[in-house]
């Protein structure tokens, strides 16, 4: 449905193979030197952790399947990042790669939803973070992540925004800090990205031609 | 996103970025210039601009969760003051409770928490997510502006640090007051306690200058009065420090400035990004002063941010003494006469003086402003004067190359500089002379009519009876064969009878007689030879505007030479000629200036009554109703004495007092508008000019009040007339068809009314220049008509390039208002709520800001 850059094997559930330091800290340097394919590496071990933790949380702990992403993020944070020596230049250098990680995982969370179409509340979403539950319908988080896919094969920049702003939770300095842009840039981008957005999943996209 | 090659969408992209960069109020006027002809790319970004605006208008509640919070702008919880600094510490200071929020962060009421002693203070805090470098920079700038400040009437800086969370704070003395103007509106304060008062404003602002801080945001809210009557000046936020050194204060516009000030108190440099000094700070105490005096600023609330520049850069206030009314007058507990008194001359100069436009015809400084209000308290002339007649022609001339004569005498009268004694005099000498040539001039006429009325002899015409339009026919044609040795007689002759064919509304009769009479140079007579220029004039002013108002500029031209500037058939000329301008799109400052003066020459002649209510009348075009209003019925209560009920003046002016009432009684209007038509079918006769121009406003009135059915007759009337009997006057055969047009589509008749609306605009296109808004009113009454037969797409199309236009241009609230409610409309049939939203916010800012009573309805 998209375009899925990451080998198979990162996917998977139980996947422990990029979980060694030294991988992250290598996948680090290279993603420094510019190399993007390094980035997506990244992003699936932090996907795979974050799963991890998410699985645990949906299962173990909570009944009511909302998944709780500031929570997640921190946690995974803290496994992953949080401890000195692991190469992570700050923190919002990680939320970057977990933020693209959180939005696969949302939008994972809601195909598995929609397959298994168990009971009334089967087809809807939700997550909560910082700004309180949301409590999406599954078709909804599956179309904004077209439009997202969309978005980024126009400009890659303006789907990053919306990663760390929407997915991350991340504040405006620490989107530009991490994607290395000023605060301005990230407010114009912000602006345009979600017009391109709320145009494609708005209360309009079914418009009807005069 | 629609289906768009990359390329295609990176230039949509790229506007609309663009876009988002400008004010609010000049982005689809941004769009419409960048886009050029390309009316895709531009209804593309459009689109956008409008998904962008509704999208942050997007109610939470109101739909999906997931498009809630994507709609909400994430940036705001970044911006949210640390959980609730209230009861927090900072330093030995305890802040109790918030007391304003404003843009750059937050003010607490805070005490010392040591409480050895009672202290209360205003901590202000910076907002999170806010802490970038420049507007830190310009805390600490206020911070250091403040520290340099020490005086009686400025809130003190007593403290400051910074937050844990690492934002920066500033304490300041806690000042408990109203703003300036509510303390003296709320205690009915007299003039004297209210110029006390304001020097102690400017006594502040004047120490502010001498440390070299110009405060760049004086408004009455920055200026609290405390229950003990003493001042205290607030707000250094955008203050700027003259420093020699600084970078940006030399040359540099400081375009923080310009961005951060608040729009309604910037001064035309502000507005114009100019370099802002002194003068700037000397502008807003007089813009203070105004309201403090008038009870409201002299900046009149605008509908767009370029409205409200072009006001502030262009618009001369209005003295105090004339923007008081009774309210003001109530505020002060004075009669309004007494009080105008009060204001006219010293004060007025005051005020005027410190608003003007160019910075260094202000006061040289706050202290020369000062003075002068000290010198008015003690009973001495101030130093203000008004603007030079020399400065005031020169600017005129400058802006409109012009009919500067004209404007000569309008200044002369504005300006109470009074009578040039010398014209007058010319006046009554020549008079006296030429009193015994016309004695004898009219001898000869008298003996012409008399052959004529002879002529008409019933023995002679074999029974039937002679209209006075065949007797001028007659006259015309004998004219030339029996007064040719008589040239004076002849020339006043063909324009007696030229005069009445105009006034018959047989223009095409009128016009080669008048030539014939104007050729001759007025042979004697530059009285008569000015009428006939101007009548002349108004004639071909019918069919060929712009040959119509070179014939004015020349009959003006001619008067002040001729007649000079106070004569009143001058007056008479300055009236037409001003009238003739009010119809034109650019040209209403100077028609308005034009037809004041002719209302003050003519006031000074008890003979030119006649003049006067035309003037009068005539006066009344363009304005606000309530100023238009008196000058109608001063006009209509003229012409009854002048002439008794069954008068063409009087049903003219029957005609404009129906037009003037229609907003506050339409009933009214409509049985005015009906005794007028009665009239004038029965004096001028039913295809006149006149008459058509009174029906036309008939339907329209009815029109405008949703009785289509009996609006309709009444356009297809004037349509038939003017098809038949005036086919070179296009424009108005558009008028009739556009409300013709709208009355259809009101009796769900739409495919009729397209088919109207569409032939008007088509006239409207070859004759109008292109940015007259009357096109947009047109296409957007075809987007109205496309709506009701569910074409949705092409309305909008119609629709909301035009409301755009509407929206940048100086046109009546009402017509934009209207066209908002078409729009509202259109979505919401079209099933898009969320454009619909978009709109009606704006209708209702717009209904609110202008006072559209009829669109504040909270459910429309």
């Amino acid at each position: 449905m998209f375009p899925n850059p990451l080998p198979n094997a990162a996917r998977t559930m139980d996947s422990r193979q990029f979980d060694g330091d030294d991988d992250v800290t290598g996948l680090l340097e290279e993603w420094s030197r510019g190399n993007d394919a390094a980035f997506d590496a990244l992003v699936s071990v932090v996907y795979d952790n974050l799963c991890r933790i998410a699985h645990r949380h949906l299962i173990g702990e909570r009944a009511d399947h909302t998944l709780d992403t500031q929570a997640l993020v921190h946690e995974s944070y803290l496994h992953l990042a949080g401890k000195p020596g692991k190469g992570w230049r700050n923190r919002a250098q990680f939320f970057a790669v977990a933020s693209k990680a959180m939005r696969r995982l949302l939008v994972d969370h809601a195909r598995r939803r929609k397959a298994e179409k168990r009971g009334g509340d089967a087809t809807r979403v939700t997550w909560s973070g910082d700004f309180g539950a949301t409590d999406a319908d599954v078709e909804e988080v599956l179309a904004l992540d077209d439009a997202l896919e969309r978005l980024g094969e126009r400009d890659q920049r303006l789907l990053q925004v919306v990663e760390c702003r929407f997915f991350g939770g991340m504040t405006v300095p620490e989107t530009a800090n991490a994607l290395d842009i000023s605060s301005r840039s990230v407010e114009r981008d912000w602006a345009r990205a979600r017009t391109y957005l709320y145009q494609a999943i708005g209360p309009r996209k079914a418009e009807p031609q005069g | 996103m629609k289906p768009n090659g990359d390329d295609r969408w990176k230039e949509i992209d790229e506007v609309f970025a663009a876009a988002l960069d400008r004010p609010r109020g000049e982005r689809s006027e941004f769009v419409r210039e960048v886009t050029g002809g390309d009316v895709d790319l531009a209804g593309e970004v459009m689109d956008l601009l409008l998904a962008h605006d509704e999208a942050e208008s997007y109610v939470e509640g109101s739909g999906s969760q997931l498009i809630a919070r994507l709609c909400r702008d994430l940036s705001l919880t970044d911006r949210l003051p640390s959980p609730e600094l209230e009861g927090e510490l900072l330093g030995p200071w305890r802040l109790v409770r918030r007391i304003a929020r404003g843009g750059m962060g937050s003010v607490y009421l805070a005490e010392r928490a040591d409480s050895r002693f009672e202290q209360q203070v205003a901590v202000k805090v910076l907002r999170r997510g806010l802490d970038t470098e420049d507007i830190v920079a310009r805390f600490v700038a206020e911070r250091r502006i403040l520290a340099s400040l020490d005086h009686p009437n400025i809130a003190r800086l007593l403290d400051g640090g910074e937050t844990p969370d690492g934002r920066p704070y500033l304490v300041m003395e806690y000042v408990e007051g109203d703003p300036l103007t509510t303390y003296a509106d709320e205690r009915r304060l007299g003039l004297e306690d209210r110029l006390t008062l304001f020097a102690a404003v400017c006594d502040a602002v004047q120490h502010a200058h001498r440390h070299l801080v110009i405060h760049r945001d004086l408004k009455p809210s920055n200026v609290l009065v405390a229950a003990s009557g003493e001042v205290k000046l607030l707000d250094f936020g955008i203050a700027k420090l003259l420093d020699p050194d600084d970078p940006e204060s030399p040359a540099g516009p400081t375009r923080t400035g310009v961005r951060l000030m608040t729009p309604r108190y910037a001064s035309p440099e502000q507005v114009s990004g100019e370099v802002v000094t002194t003068a700037s700070d000397v502008y807003q105490l007089g813009l203070l002063l105004h309201e403090l005096l008038v009870g409201r600023s002299p900046v009149a609330d605008p509908l767009s941010r370029g409205q409200l520049e072009r006001q502030i850069r262009e618009e001369e206030p209005v003295p105090p003494s004339r923007a008081v009314d009774e309210e003001t007058a109530a505020r002060y507990r004075t009669p309004l006469a007494r009080l105008r008194r009060r204001l006219q001359g010293d004060l007025d100069q005051v005020v005027l003086m410190a608003l003007r436009k160019e910075p260094d015809r202000r006061y040289a400084s706050v202290e020369a402003l000062a003075r002068d209000i000290e010198r008015h308290q003690k009973g001495l002339p101030v130093r203000a004067a008004p603007d030079s007649a020399r400065y005031r022609i020169g600017k005129f001339m400058r802006r409109n190359r012009l009919q500067v004569t004209a404007t000569l005498a309008a200044i002369i009268l504005t300006t109470g500089y009074g009578v040039t004694v010398t014209v007058q005099g010319q006046r009554i000498a020549t008079e006296r002379d030429r009193a015994a040539l016309e004695a004898a001039r009219a001898n000869q006429v008298t003996g012409f009519m008399v052959n004529l009325f002879q002529g008409a002899n019933p023995d002679q015409t074999g029974g039937r009876e002679i209209t006075a339009a065949q007797l001028l026919d007659l006259g015309a044609r004998r004219a030339g064969a029996e007064l040719s040795n008589q040239p004076e007689v002849h020339a006043a002759l063909l324009s007696a009878i030229g005069q009445s064919y105009a006034a018959l509304g047989r223009f095409g009769d009128a016009r080669p007689l008048l030539e014939e009479a104007i050729s001759t140079g007025g042979l004697g007579d530059p009285t008569r030879h000015v009428r006939d220029l101007a009548q002349l004039a108004d004639v071909v002013f019918k069919s060929d505007m712009a040959a119509g108002l070179d014939l004015y500029r020349q009959a003006l031209q001619h008067a002040e030479e001729r007649l000079g500037s106070l004569h009143p058939v001058t007056g008479r000329v300055l009236a037409q000629y001003g009238e003739a301008l009010s119809l034109g799109a650019d040209s209403v400052q100077r028609s308005i200036l034009l037809r004041d003066s002719a209302v003050a020459v003519l006031r000074r002649d008890p003979e030119a009554q006649e003049d006067l209510a035309f003037a009068l009348a005539v006066s009344s075009y363009g304005r606000p109703t309530s100023e238009a209003i008196p000058k109608m019925r001063e006009a209509l209560d003229l012409r009854r004495r002048l002439y008794g009920e069954r008068h063409s003046a009087v049903a003219a002016s029957l005609n404009d007092l129906a037009l003037g009432l229609e907003p506050v009684d339409p009933l009214a209007a409509d049985s005015l508008m009906s005794e007028a038509i009665v009239i004038l079918k029965e004096i001028l006769g039913p295809e006149h000019a006149s008459t058509l121009r009174s029906l036309n406003s008939l339907a329209a009135l009815r029109r405008g009040r949703g009785a289509f059915a009996e609006a309709e007759p009444i356009y297809a009337e004037v349509i038939r007339i003017r098809r038949a009997v005036y086919p070179a006057q296009r424009v108005l055969l558009a008028y009739g068809l556009y409300g013709m047009g709208l009355v259809l589509v009101g009796l769900e008749r739409p495919l009729e009314g397209e088919t109207h609306l569409r032939e008007a605009l088509g006239i409207l296109e070859e004759e109008l220049p292109a940015n007259s808004f009357l096109l947009s009113l047109n296409r957007a009454a075809i987007g109205h008509a496309l709506m009701t037969q569910g074409r949705h797409a092409e309305a909008e199309a119609f629709l909301l390039p035009a409301v755009t236009t509407l929206e940048n241009g100086d046109v009546q609230p009402l017509d934009l208002a209207q066209n908002y409610e078409r729009l509202i409309l259109l979505y919401e049939a079209w099933g898009r709520p969320g454009r619909a939203a978009v709109f009606r916010t704006r209708l209702r800012e717009l209904a609110e800001a202008k006072g559209l009573v009829q669109y504040q309805n909270p459910s429309r």
